[in-house]
């Protein structure tokens, strides 16, 4: 798949939200990661609920937090499928630093796929251009990281 | 532990490429499928009084409909019809579905049926085929619009943790060809290589096209009815020594969930399942002398060769590598007909059809001495479901 960049999927997905799930897109658009907890326990949940699955209660509100997160698994994917050259995008599951473990489905971006690793740390970008998902990148673009080794060694 | 119901009846179509059963009708090939079972039992097919299914309308309004089945077969009365939910994880549980009707006194002679025509909806594009929802928004918005993406994302996480090889995955695609290459009924035949599969194009990484499940038409009936029953029809009976369907609410959803828990995350979902189903049936891995395993993506069967205790839990990689599944050689052959990677994807119930071939001794690829088989169901949201058949 070369060492190109990975893009965000395309062409966008439309999104359909509720009253429960709108608090997340609505936060995105700005550019911003909230997430869904329990007012009772506290605790995160993903994607969002009417109950607590941790202590059953119906209260909850949304809470903003950095948008860093570490890389939990991705996969590869070609955009356009029936495209040998087709650039690729990649869906993967993230856990944000702050959330307890929970974990959400979003694309990286912003690195090549060589750079991928389970593990890395990520941060979360505004949205780019049309794309609906929620987009990281890597905090420290891996390049620069080797290029930063190479220059000590 | 008893049997409480056995597999007396097995009737399948041609098993066809996407799409190439047509002008076929789903309706037809299941009446086909059905008529043959209960020719194989040695039953009247107006015998048949009740039916059991699973995934019943999950991904198509055109399913099998028993009051049409009745109409076109003449089946005169039906004391059960029911289906597990979820999708293809709960194929082998259809089998204990029928089970709890005979046992229940609902019905003497339960189908169960699948069919399959894939002409208009393609499974291999589920979610992409999904109107926009509050609840597939999450993974849609990201392009996960395929089964094969979710279990790339475990197959990963897998990598990530025991340091599991593609060469696995690959082993699983190669040896299931070998099996299907001596099985007439299978869709595809030819045998494959390392070289193909590592040319092979990527659709998920690490998943290649031939980590993928065929996409296949045709229709499945087996029919099960008691033990005392089964002693005075046509066929030896294969009697079902345990049957599970169910799990644990930490796998969940799995796949468009997400949030599986750590532990379990990169597996098949099925420890839950083992336990119970060796349970019920006091037999253990050690007891199976063939596995059935579901192969909708070739890493999942690696999962669960290490659910199933054949393996421990992440060195299913190095097992597979060594020849562990292979037919000629292995300590528990695997997918002997070739499974839904070779022979057929009629999501999943062919497993269970193998299963019961091979205890009758009429396999394709028949293994000496089989007295247990296994066949599984899933991996997917839940219900999965295994059931464990014995001579």
């Amino acid at each position: 798949m070369g060492a190109k960049t990975v893009e965000p999927f395309s062409p966008p997905a439309d999104i359909a939200a509720d009253e429960l799930t709108s608090p997340f897109w609505s936060a995105l658009n700005q550019g911003v990661l909230s997430l869904q907890t329990c007012a009772s326990c506290g605790k995160f949940r993903m994607p969002p609920s009417p109950y607590c699955p941790h202590c059953t209660s119906t209260q909850s509100s949304w809470r903003p937090l950095s948008g860093r997160a570490r890389l939990y698994t991705y996969t590869i994917s070609p955009i356009a499928p029936r495209d040998p050259d087709s650039p690729v995008y990649v869906p993967a599951l993230v856990t944000p630093l702050e959330a307890g473990g929970v974990r959400l489905f979003a694309n990286i971006v912003g690195c090549s796929p060589e750079d991928l690793q389970v593990g890395m740390e990520l941060e979360l970008m505004g949205p780019t251009g049309d794309s609906t998902a929620p987009l990281f990148r890597p905090t420290a673009p891996a390049r620069d990281a080797s290029a930063q080794a190479g220059s000590v060694g | 532990m008893t049997a409480r119901s056995a597999i007396v009846g097995i009737g399948t179509t041609t098993y066809y490429a996407r799409g190439q059963s047509w002008p076929r009708t789903l309706h037809e090939m299941a009446c086909e499928a059905i008529v043959l079972a209960a020719k194989d039992a040695g039953l009247p097919v107006q015998a048949i009084d009740g039916f059991a299914y699973f995934a019943a309308g999950a991904y198509s309004a055109d399913g099998v409909d028993t009051g049409r089945v009745m109409e076109s077969l003449g089946i005169k009365e039906i004391g059960f019809s029911a289906g597990v939910t979820g999708g293809g994880g709960g194929s082998a549980g259809a089998v204990g579905l029928a089970q709890a009707a005979i046992v229940n006194g609902d019905s003497k002679y339960v189908v169960v049926v699948q069919a399959l025509q894939q002409a208009k909806t393609r499974f291999g594009a589920a979610f992409a085929n999904m109107q926009p929802s509050p609840d597939n928004s999450f993974f849609r918005a990201p392009g996960l619009t395929a089964p094969g993406q979710f279990a790339a994302l475990i197959a990963r996480r897998h990598m990530h943790e025991y340091g599991t090889r593609r060469e696995a995955f690959a082993e699983v695609a190669i040896s299931s060809r070998l099996n299907a290459s001596t099985n007439p009924s299978a869709v595809m035949r030819q045998p494959i290589t390392l070289d193909d599969y590592f040319s092979a194009r990527m659709l998920a990484d690490p998943l290649c096209r031939l980590d993928y499940c065929l996409e296949s038409d045709g229709a499945v009936a087996i029919i099960l009815t008691s033990p005392e029953r089964a002693a005075d029809l046509a066929q030896k009976p294969v009697q079902v020594a345990a049957a599970v369907h169910g799990g644990a609410g930490e796998w969940g959803r799995a796949f468009m969930w997400g949030n599986t828990a750590d532990a379990v995350f990169a597996s098949s979902g099925h420890r839950w399942i083992a336990e119970r189903l060796y349970g019920k049936a006091g037999l253990g891995p050690r007891d199976v002398d063939v596995a059935l395993l579901y192969d909708h993506f070739s890493p999942l069967v690696v999962m669960q060769l290490e659910d199933f205790g054949f393996c421990p839990i992440g060195e299913g990689g190095p097992f597979v590598e060594q020849g562990s599944i292979r037919l000629k050689g292995g300590s528990i052959p695997v997918n002997t007909h070739g499974g839904n990677h070779s022979e057929a994807y009629i999501l999943g119930i062919t497993h269970v059809v193998e299963g019961a071939r091979q205890i009758r001794g009429t396999a394709a690829n028949q293994l000496a001495d089989v007295s247990v088989a296994l066949a599984t169901g899933g991996p997917g949201p839940l219900p999965l479901s295994a059931v464990l058949l014995t001579a």
